[in-house]
């Protein structure tokens, strides 16, 4: 193992202790190392009901998200895909503000996925055309277009809502983990196997596409089908954190780079795996921070992640500039 | 640099500045009706599902906004307390003070800190008129038999006398809790006795915030507290607000509130805000001097709308009411003057 | 001559059109005979006519200021609302209040100049402004990220003071209903000597739009030029969000038309832009007014909603000449 892959999981689980350990009230390691094993006293309570199901929802949140924009940037072979630059993100929230204003009950990451995923069809109706390959700089900038006009729809629909669904529906859409329970962790958890299940069996095309089309197509790919089944498993990975934790923004942009820095991941794997828990360290760290750091004051995972993700995509542009990539 | 101010007063889109409201009584009491319970056991329903307690509950953390009143009437001292608007200390305002005496709740601000109430250890928590979600109640209820407002009635809209009976039957003390009663529902009787003109009159309660400018309907505890002296209240805006408890007004439009007693929310930090409203100089209330000003305190009185703040608000403006209601224009309304609102 | 027209419509329409309906033969009633105790003249008076000079001065405002930023960066994605200008003059005004009091005392709202200031300045310089080659993929997403970060920054001192949420609002959605309580005379004179000295300044920042080399050969001072279009913008912009807090798109959406009309002579470009972004958003604000009546939605709402779908255009053609 790579001095970086152990630093990565230091990370990971460092960060996972630290969001279990620490919060507005300070449980003593005792009273925690009590709890969790014989489920009494305090420790337990703040273990296994109040910290644990949030940690643990951060943690697929995080990784999902990571996952999303590791395949985005690698098909889009540019550092600055992710699904809420590209606007899926906010598609899906839209979707969801929409279902409850329009009193639509269906499960959350049903109407996320959809929102998701019009959002990307969107997007590619209006950069296709025929007969020009579409430039990636195009992509993300009518990317950034379709996630303002979403926002701006959403606001617009919360200010028709009554005044306590408004409330609710204004911290959703800044990202949220606050009062998680074990059903909503199982549930994102449930559902990021599956879909890391089906994308392991996508990760050969995976392989074959960054060794350029034409080859990959020499190798027998069917190079439009396996880009579009990778492009939808980004979106759905994606609308699946959306769905646990509302749009928390960034995570998806910085996990990849992240990952692949620390661990210098080369394989297709290898990077997607890197990504997974950069984003889940990164999930987990923001909420934590979120939480404890002002005490008395509860911010909610997407505002932290603002303030820790803006300053990045500005770094991250510099770079780029140096390197003559924009 | 933090001044008060009753910037929380007038009810905003975000339910959190909500105000205690009065729902409908006849239906609040209904949902709260007690069922057939194991000896010693407390259970009591509402809106989330029902909660169980094994006795009456002594260690109680109150997350409603108002709600550590009710529970201070009761002689019950709160773990913490929640903070709605202004910087009293411990969320505590003066008519309540004395009965918290040399007790030191902390305040929870924002979003409930699940971990600072687990901390604290309680044997109940009270989220009545807490705004908290049903995945906030889910962790709540497992640390302490957690009360809600009952089911069907709206989040803010517990009348005063229900929430006192609830929280009497959650600590035990439900004799004392109707005497209380008795003796709040005598000191209004008394009012209305004392000014029998003022019954069948129209009165609305009204704010100007953050330049919207609106009416608190009559399910609302403000609106309420008129009604118990016998007014009528304002059909149109009961009509304007029927979904929820307060009907803001276009700045174009204020005819809603003229009414025979118009009486404003406020506090004198915002009074000059009141006084450039241009409409309001149009108004019949206004040019014939039937307006109160309830500033800070007292307006804070009549939002808390709690056992503890009603007769108090009632002590602050009697006067004032019956000056603006004497049917002479001339005769000075001591808190418009103050306020610079007077016509 | 369309402009003019429209923008008189737009006047028209933002003192006839609300609550209390009030028709043309009464508008001239009100302007000839004015009648104080007459609730429709008072309506008239005291609260449309604020909300018309600030859509005014906060349309005109912006739309200038959007014109010269697209000069200033030869990109035409760039817009104070998007690169965060607006942000940081409604950011420093939040943390001032907080730190100072009250959200509305002169010395406060103030605070919008610095604010837009330092995150034109930042906006510019990160987007690679200072190698006088200012890349639209670059420059629009350092302001998408310098957007990011300061609406967060404000939403957490909002959450950390969470009694008054609602004052705070008009800081994060800009909105004209509260004209009366803003400082309309000030920012309108701030507004109309900018536009002046924008009007003195335009031939030199014209340069600019043709890149830096070619500028340089013109014998334009590269640094003095773009300082100065960087003052014009952060002036314009403190000014609209005085008056209206935070407006996005607006910028975006008037110079293409300006262009349009006036075609590449920036001094006259300015005058039309002015014009247009008057009319634009007191069409939006009127529209705003009747679409959830009695309830209004925010005008930066209604701005956001149109502006989307011109984003996008703007991006899809942008190929060629454009370096990404």
């Amino acid at each position: 193992m790579r001095s970086g892959t152990i630093a990565l999981s230091v990370m990971l689980i460092a960060g996972i202790v630290a969001a279990l350990a620490i919060g507005d009230v300070m449980v003593s390691p005792a009273d925690l190392w009590r709890g969790l094993w014989t489920r009494e006293g305090p420790g337990a309570l703040t273990l296994w009901v109040i910290r644990g199901p949030r940690v643990v929802t951060a943690i697929a949140v995080g990784a999902l998200l990571g996952l999303s924009g590791a395949l985005l940037q690698s098909l889009l072979r540019n550092p600055l895909a992710s699904p809420d630059l590209l606007g899926f993100n906010p598609g899906a929230g839209l979707a969801i503000i929409a279902a409850t204003s329009f009193g639509i009950a269906w499960p959350a990451p049903l109407l996320a996925a959809g929102g998701g995923i019009a959002a990307a069809v969107v997007l590619v109706a209006l950069t296709w055309r025929p007969g020009h390959s579409t430039s990636t700089l195009t992509l993300i900038l009518v990317g950034l277009g379709v996630g303002f006009t979403a926002a701006a729809l959403s606001s617009f629909l919360i200010l028709a809502l009554p005044a306590s669904q408004a409330l609710e529906a204004q911290r959703w859409l800044s990202g949220s983990l606050a009062a998680r329970s074990w059903a909503q962790a199982g549930q994102v958890w449930a559902l990021g196997a599956v879909l890391a299940v089906i994308l392991a069996t996508q990760v050969r095309s995976l392989k074959l596409m960054e060794l350029g089309e034409d080859l990959a197509a020499g190798l027998g790919l069917r190079v439009e089908r396996a880009r579009w089944g990778l492009v939808m498993m980004a979106v759905l990975l994606a609308a699946a954190a959306v769905a646990a934790a509302g749009p928390v923004p960034f995570i998806a942009l910085m996990a990849a780079p992240l990952g692949a820095a620390l661990t210098g991941a080369r394989t297709p794997a290898a990077r997607l795996l890197a990504a997974a828990a950069a984003g889940a360290a990164i999930c987990v760290l923001a909420d934590l921070v979120a939480r404890a750091a002002i005490p008395g004051v509860q911010l909610p995972v997407g505002v932290m992640t603002g303030i820790l993700g803006a300053p990045y995509l500005l770094w991250r542009l510099s770079r780029e500039m140096e390197r003559g990539g924009l | 640099m933090r001044t008060p101010r009753l910037d929380a007063i007038r009810p905003t889109r975000r339910a959190i500045l909500a105000a205690m409201g009065g729902a409908l009584a006849g239906t609040a009491t209904a949902a709260f009706a007690p069922r057939a319970f194991a000896a010693g056991e407390i259970r009591i329903e509402h809106a989330f599902g029902e909660a169980v307690l094994p006795g009456p509950a002594t260690r109680v953390v109150s997350l409603g906004y108002t709600t550590h009143d009710t529970l201070l009437a009761l002689d019950v001292v709160p773990l913490a307390t929640r903070q709605w608007f202004g910087d009293e200390p411990f969320g505590v305002w003066p008519w309540a003070r004395e009965k918290l005496g040399d007790a030191q709740p902390p305040v929870i601000s924002g979003e409930v800190a699940i971990e600072t109430v687990a901390s604290l250890q309680p044997d109940l928590i009270v989220g009545i008129g807490s705004g908290i979600s049903e995945a906030e109640y889910a962790i709540l209820s497992q640390i302490a038999p957690t009360v809600m407002h009952a089911r069907g009635a709206p989040v803010y809209g517990t009348p005063w006398d229900e929430v006192t009976r609830v929280l009497a039957r959650a600590t035990g003390k439900d004799a004392m809790a109707e005497e209380l009663i008795a003796q709040t529902e005598a000191q209004f009787e008394a009012a209305r006795e004392r000014h029998p003109d003022w019954a069948g009159q129209t009165a609305v309660a009204a704010y100007h915030f953050a330049g919207e400018t609106g009416a608190f309907t009559s399910n609302d505890g403000r609106g309420r507290f008129l009604a118990e002296l016998g007014f009528r209240p304002s059909e149109t805006i009961d009509t304007l607000g029927a979904d929820t408890f307060y009907a803001a007004l276009s700045p174009e439009d204020l005819s809603p509130l003229d009414v025979d007693l118009l009486v404003w929310i406020s506090s004198f930090d915002a009074a000059p805000d009141l006084v450039a409203l241009p409409m309001r100089r149009t108004l019949a209330a206004h040019t014939q001097g039937r307006e109160v000003f309830a500033g800070e305190v007292t307006a804070a009185a009549l939002s808390f709308g709690s056992i503890l703040s009603l007769p108090y608000a009632l002590t602050q403006l009697e006067g004032d009411i019956a000056a603006a209601l004497d049917g002479d224009p001339a005769t000075p309304v001591a808190s418009a003057v103050e306020a610079g609102i007077a016509p | 001559m369309v402009v003019a027209t429209l923008l008189v419509v737009a006047c028209a329409l933002t003192l006839g059109v609300g609550a209390r309906g009030v028709g043309p033969a009464e508008l001239w009633r009100i302007l000839t005979a004015f009648d104080p105790s007459d609730p429709a003249h008072l309506t008239v008076a005291s609260i449309r006519l604020p909300r018309l000079v600030a859509g005014l001065v906060a349309g005109a405002a912006l739309g200038m200021a959007g014109t010269v930023m697209q000069a200033l960066t030869r990109n035409p994605l760039a817009d104070p609302g998007l690169l965060g200008v607006s942000a940081g003059a409604a950011f420093s005004v939040v943390l001032g209040s907080l730190l100072l009091g009250r959200a509305d005392t002169g010395i406060v709202t103030a605070l919008v100049f610095p604010g837009a200031a330092i995150a034109a300045g930042m906006v510019f310089a990160l987007g690679g402004g200072l190698r006088g080659d200012v890349g639209a993929v670059r420059l629009t997403l350092a302001g998408a990220a310098m957007n990011a970060l300061l609406i967060s920054l404000v939403a957490a001192l909002v959450l950390l003071r969470s009694e008054s949420l609602e004052v705070y609002r008009f800081w994060v959605t800009g909105s004209l209903a509260q004209a009366g309580q803003r400082p309309l005379l000030a920012m309108g004179l701030v507004v109309a000597a900018t536009a002046f000295l924008g009007l003195v300044l335009a031939p030199v920042i014209e340069t600019l739009s043709l890149g830096a080399a070619m500028a340089r050969g013109l014998g334009t001072r590269l640094m003095r030029a773009q300082a100065g279009a960087l003052f014009l913008v952060t002036v314009l912009t403190g000014a609209a969000v005085a008056v209206a807090g935070p407006i996005a798109f607006l910028g975006l959406m008037v110079p293409p038309l300006a262009r349009r009309i006036t075609g590449h002579n920036l001094r006259a470009e300015l005058v039309v832009a002015a014009a247009i972004g008057a009319t634009i958003l007191l069409f939006a604000d009127t529209i705003g007014r009747l679409l959830l009546a009695p309830a209004e939605v925010r005008v930066g709402v209604m701005t956001a909603l149109m502006g989307g779908p011109v984003f996008i255009w703007i991006a899809r053609g942008l190929k060629g000449g454009w370096r990404a």
